[in-house]
């Protein structure tokens, strides 16, 4: 084969046009870290990534709603928790009145104390969380509970709020008005008719209203587990979400990520390569026979 | 008879051939770093013998022509590669910057479709907040922007596409006037039964630009001219004749179709430059336009009427509630116009968060948000996320085919080129080597000359006293 100087040179800038690239793709993988910086350099890798990384920002939103309602679904226990004390309170007044000792004076002490355990309940049941009203249903701008002269009305709805809590967990994140003090027997109306009932020393109507006392205490501690129940599933979905996230990171970074070594290893090789062939065609003079003619 | 003047005649001759043997070699030489040039051989004959008694004797040599080196066959095969390589290093060109707008250092579309969607479920948390309520409309407009702007930037690299292809379109003509003129300068020059060599050297330059341009079709005739047709069989030049090509402005979109002078042959147009430009313009970018849109008129109508399920917060609340987005006349266009209802830009009460028109109602919010991970495209196999992924992996897949292919064909392009400047380059070895053999032969020429000149004096002295 004939072999002429621009064979020569042609091959010699093709071969290094290709060392440029390859060291110019491990010069970009190193100042980047990533192998995959543009669609076509992996458009698989690419694309799994572009929707991977619309999965985290979902996970992600869906743990920042799961810490947000943590912190409802705790004030709404602690709500819960005081309101059972309130009633073991008023049921421990309730049975003390019956206790035969009681004189004119001490049983109007004990219904101004029932009073005292009302207005904490009926203030607990206006309870706001982040400037809504945690106990009226969906109506959470109207204030739940109305006292006008010993008759609370109620003013929220009996709607369920729900929150999505990841893609396939939806939660009701409220208690009513309705289900925790309205539902048969009323807390308010139980208080109030046991008042009357101590006041007037009715032992009859004591032990009916200690009988709703207990319903009402049963009731809310089982609401209180479901509350509870709740705060601990937004904890282990916080914890399910991280560690998705962190796995489908990973993935990622499988994916795309550079291979830090391979790329400072190409790097080295390829610069090398490129000045040992840029020293040897300085070297090889292109001799001919033109160079040994007298 | 045969006189000394005759061998005199001889020795002429010969010094003309091997000079001119020398030019050429000198010619090669100083052509050897010149684009397009075949190196040249001087093609040396003896001259018409002389019959005597005694049989025929030689009466010297000249030289009968110059001859070029070229083989039809490899450089048939050089023009068709660079037609490929053209086309995908065009198509490569193009699909770079549509790469980078979709490209996964630029997931705007992505991560607005996060955003907004986002947005719902953080306002389920709080339907009442207006903090949030405005939070909702700015992600709305981020999307709507980013929709908008992706849409543009197909449109400007497929404006550009159109530009260069007009532009291609006046090389063609430029070029194929030119090899027209070569064909008529090649036929006239060779008419004698010569070599134009540096005229066809110039055709073939020409004749492979035109393959960068265009696919073509050419053979030559016996006359020496080449006549030139489209890959889809319309004629460019013949002889000296040219079939100029010309672009029309066509609707919809302005964009110019190519045209004989009696057709358009826009869609045969399969290779070099101009191929490559008019499969991006035609085919590449308006299948992308068409998957954006898809995705566009899915989020603005699933989002719409899901919305208007809902009941905002105005007094009265009213029900159905209004389209958050403006609704898309047609799939096509869906992105470019993408935009958020201005009334609900203007008074975020319009957003309805609820069903029931309570403001704490999130329902609606709720089912919103959650259109983010429902496969509503594609006939139910997609979510909007993994659409759009579909669309980058598609892009993607397109440049990487365009910048593979336009390797492969680089490589064979380059082995071809090789193999022409082997058969047909200038070696200063061989050069070197014809310089010794035509100066050696001129030395001994000038000698014969020299003793036939001794032979005649010797004559003229001797007989002549």
């Amino acid at each position: 084969m004939r072999i002429t100087i621009t064979n020569q040179t042609r091959t010699f800038l093709e071969n290094l046009n290709r060392l440029r690239t390859r060291q110019n793709q491990a010069q970009t993988e190193l100042t980047t870290g990533k192998r995959v910086n543009r669609l076509a350099d992996n458009p698989f890798a690419a694309a799994q990534a572009s929707r991977i990384t619309s999965v985290m920002a979902e996970n992600d939103q869906f743990i920042a709603i799961n810490q947000q309602m943590r912190g409802k679904l705790e004030t709404t226990d602690s709500v819960v928790q005081a309101l059972i004390q309130n009633v073991d309170a008023a049921k421990s007044l309730a049975a003390q009145s019956l206790s035969g000792t009681t004189t004119p004076e001490s049983r109007s002490a004990i219904a101004t104390a029932i009073e005292g355990v009302r207005q904490q309940m009926l203030s607990a049941g206006n309870t706001q969380f982040d400037g809504n009203f945690l106990f009226s249903g969906t109506a959470t701008s109207t204030q739940p509970f109305v006292d006008s002269g010993g008759t609370v009305t109620y003013q929220g709805n009996d709607e369920a709020v729900y929150q999505r809590l990841d893609r396939s967990v939806v939660v009701q994140t409220n208690l009513t008005g309705q289900d925790l003090f309205m539902d048969s027997p009323p807390v308010f109306q139980v208080l109030e008719n046991l008042k009357t009932a101590i006041a007037n020393n009715d032992a009859t109507a004591i032990r009916s209203g200690l009988s709703d006392l207990d319903t009402i205490s049963n009731r809310m501690n089982s609401l209180a587990a479901t509350v509870g129940n709740n705060i601990r599933l937004t904890d282990q979905l916080q914890n399910a979400l991280s560690t998705h996230n962190l796995s489908l990171q990973e993935h990622v970074s499988a994916m795309t990520d550079a291979d830090l070594a391979k790329s400072i290893s190409d790097l080295n090789l390829t610069t090398q390569a490129i000045s040992a062939a840029l020293g040897a065609q300085a070297q090889a003079h292109q001799f001919s026979l033109l160079d040994f003619l007298r | 008879m045969f006189g000394l003047f005759d061998s005199l005649e001889i020795g002429r001759k010969s010094l003309l051939a091997q000079q001119a043997a020398l030019e050429v070699t000198g010619n090669n030489i100083a052509n050897v770093n010149t684009p397009g040039y075949h190196r040249q051989r001087a093609i040396l004959e003896e001259t018409a013998p002389m019959p005597t008694g005694i049989g025929e004797l030689g009466t010297g040599v000249t030289v009968s022509q110059v001859r070029s080196v070229r083989d039809q066959f490899l450089e048939l095969r050089i023009s068709q590669a660079t037609q490929n390589v053209a086309m995908q290093d065009a198509v490569a060109a193009y699909l770079r910057q549509v790469g980078t707008a979709f490209g996964s250092g630029n997931n705007s579309i992505q991560e607005d479709l996060s955003r907004f969607f986002n947005s719902f479920s953080t306002l389920a948390t709080d339907p009442t907040s207006s903090p949030l309520r405005y939070g909702v409309v700015s992600a709305a407009q981020n999307l709507a922007a980013s929709f908008r702007e992706a849409a543009q930037q197909l449109v400007d690299v497929q404006d550009q596409a159109n530009a260069a292809a007009e532009q291609t379109v006046s090389e063609i003509n430029e070029l194929t006037g030119r090899i027209a003129q070569l064909n008529m300068q090649i036929a006239s020059g060779e008419a004698g039964g010569s070599d134009a060599a540096t005229l066809r050297d110039q055709r073939s330059l020409a004749l492979n630009e035109l393959a960068a341009a265009i696919d073509i079709h050419y053979y030559e005739a016996d006359d020496g001219t080449v006549t030139v047709s489209t890959a889809g069989g319309d004629s460019l030049v013949t002889a000296g004749f040219v079939s100029e090509l010309h672009t029309e402005t066509q609707p919809p979109n302005g964009y110019v179709g190519v045209f004989t002078s009696t057709k358009e042959i826009t869609d045969s147009i399969r290779g070099g430059k101009l191929g490559g430009l008019l499969d991006v313009r035609d085919r590449l970018i308006p299948a992308y336009q068409q998957q954006l849109d898809t995705l566009a008129a899915a989020v603005i109508s699933q989002v719409n009427t899901a919305h208007s399920a809902g009941t905002d917060l105005q007094s009265p609340s009213t029900s159905p509630a209004v389209n958050l987005f403006m609704p898309a006349a047609t799939v096509a266009g869906a992105a470019a116009g993408f935009t958020v209802n201005p009334d609900v830009v203007s008074d975020v009460r319009y957003i309805a968060a609820g069903l029931s028109g309570a403001p704490g109602d999130n329902a609606n919010a709720l089912a919103i948000a959650a259109l983010s991970f429902q496969k509503l495209l594609s006939g139910g196999t997609q979510t909007f996320a993994e659409s759009f992924a579909a669309l980058q992996f598609g892009i993607g897949t397109d440049e990487q085919g365009a910048i593979m292919q336009s390797d492969v064909g680089n490589a064979v392009l380059t082995q071809l080129e090789n193999s022409r400047e082997s058969y047909s380059g200038v070696s200063l070895d061989e050069e070197a080597t014809d310089l010794i053999r035509f100066q050696r032969a001129y030395q001994a020429a000038a000698r014969f000359v020299s003793v036939i000149d001794q032979l005649t004096e010797e004559l003229v002295q001797t007989l002549g006293r």
